[in-house]
């Protein structure tokens, strides 16, 4: 390696020095946005009722609550875990998060509109209210997911994470990439199909408790 | 018989740690509830902008509000003990910020209309309105670092960090400055604001990284890996 690209790497290390992060430094962070997030949810479960149909309603809205909650705390732990074993954060991974953090934010408001026009019918060629509320939230997710991944990623480079975990965050990394794949497909059917309008939002916690059983068995596994 | 000041003042002293989470709690609730400014009701008929637009315009103050949080929290870290007078520009920081969310809802709503000093509309006073609370808490984290270079309780080693942090600052707020002259003068300048704001934070943190990297030189940080046998990074 010539000189002058050496002292270049080294003068723009330690400018990312300086924007390095602790990860316990950013959790309290992480955690209160999550909780926000978690209680905000609760918020869409409807604040007057009427007629006969608001027993339906209600108990709609409260299942859709406790399913979209547990998608927001399934989140938290995956990701938790993942800054939990990276120590350091650099500028890329600080920024992966900030987008991962903001994306979390958007998910009371994604499931509200979800909630009220959700049902409706739609496709990308036929753009509709349910249509549009349904691709925005499951956008929100694929997004969500795919900053996890980049993040998992980015920890096989990072010069802090112990090589000793590498073998737990492979397998973490290929159950990601399971979840990924079906995630991708439900957006397919979202985005191209008329039948399928907001199933997904029962599908979501499965693929991701999927995911962590997946994680669960293949880290015993490892363990044994 | 002198009175006993600085005892008096140390009364009023908290640690970083005890500072910090309150602080990120704070912000987390602000970013948490800017998403609320997203329409609640989505038009028949209505195209994808209905509900992209605002979710880029959320994106855009997010950013900003997350840069302000990173910028905050380390004048904070480098500070390590805060006086009364550090304590108070936090808290009208952290009100501030409270602020951002109802604001970033008024200049989605209204903030669109043109507008100007000469010709004052509804969303004039929105933009002008979240440009001040902008400027506000650009003002209280750059008087909060120029407090730092006379604080008993920083680092030596960290004078230099502050300096830099400093002058890029001041480089940011100059060019606030520029952005509220023309939201207040050119008519045609109005919520175009939000997606430069967060351009100006991320420059000056391009700007601190770029004179950290070549102003620091070597020094010992405690971050495991920088330093070596001989104390050289």
């Amino acid at each position: 390696m010539s000189l002058a690209l050496a002292s270049r790497r080294m003068s723009f290390n330690r400018s990312l020095r300086h924007h390095t992060l602790r990860a316990d430094a950013l959790l309290p962070f992480f955690d209160a946005i999550f909780a926000v997030a978690l209680t905000l949810l609760a918020f869409n479960v409807p604040e007057m009722l009427h007629g006969d149909a608001s027993h339906t309603h209600l108990f709609r809205s409260i299942f859709a609550y406790c399913l979209t909650g547990l998608i927001v705390i399934l989140y938290w732990f995956k990701l938790r875990r993942l800054i939990g074993v990276s120590r350091f954060l650099h500028v890329p991974q600080l920024l992966c998060l900030g987008q991962a953090i903001l994306t979390i934010c958007l998910f009371p408001k994604m499931a509200n509109l979800v909630l009220l026009y959700g049902s409706e019918g739609g496709s990308i060629f036929q753009i509709t209210p349910g249509q549009l509320a349904n691709m925005a939230y499951l956008s929100a997710l694929f997004l969500f997911n795919s900053l996890c991944l980049i993040f998992s990623w980015s920890l096989t480079t990072h010069h802090y994470y112990k090589k000793s975990n590498q073998a737990t965050l492979r397998h973490v990394i290929g159950a990601q990439l399971l979840g990924f794949g079906f995630l991708l497909a439900m957006i397919f059917a979202e985005f191209f199909s008329d039948n399928f309008n907001n199933e997904y939002i029962f599908l979501v916690p499965l693929v991701l408790i999927v995911e962590e059983l997946l994680v669960a068995v293949q880290f015993s596994g490892l363990r044994r | 018989m002198s009175f006993p000041i600085d005892s008096f003042w140390l009364h009023h002293k908290l640690s970083t740690k005890s500072t910090l989470p309150l602080f990120d709690s704070v912000f987390a609730v602000a970013v948490t509830l800017l998403a609320f400014s997203l329409p609640d009701k989505l038009h028949r008929g209505g195209d994808l902008g209905q509900l992209l637009l605002p979710i880029l315009i959320f994106e855009f103050i997010g950013m900003a509000i997350l840069l302000y949080w990173f910028k905050f929290r380390r004048l904070i870290t480098l500070a390590r003990l805060v006086t009364l007078p550090q304590l108070c520009l936090i808290f009208l920081g952290l009100l501030t910020i409270v602020l951002l969310p109802r604001m970033a809802e008024l200049v989605l709503r209204y903030g669109g209309g043109s507008g100007s000093w000469s010709n004052w509309t509804l969303s004039q006073t929105v933009n002008v309105n979240f440009l001040v609370a902008l400027f506000l808490v650009d003002g209280f984290t750059l008087v909060f670092a120029l407090s730092l270079r006379r604080h008993r309780f920083v680092l030596k080693t960290s004078a230099k960090e502050i300096g830099i942090s400093i002058r890029a600052q001041l480089a940011g707020f100059l060019l606030l400055c520029v952005l509220a002259t023309m939201e207040l003068i050119l008519p045609w300048f109005n919520d175009e604001f939000i997606i430069v704001v967060p351009f100006v934070l991320l420059l000056e943190e391009i700007l601190v990284a770029r004179q950290f990297s070549r102003g620091m030189g070597a020094r010992k940080r405690d971050l495991p890996g920088t330093a070596t046998k001989n104390g050289q990074a």
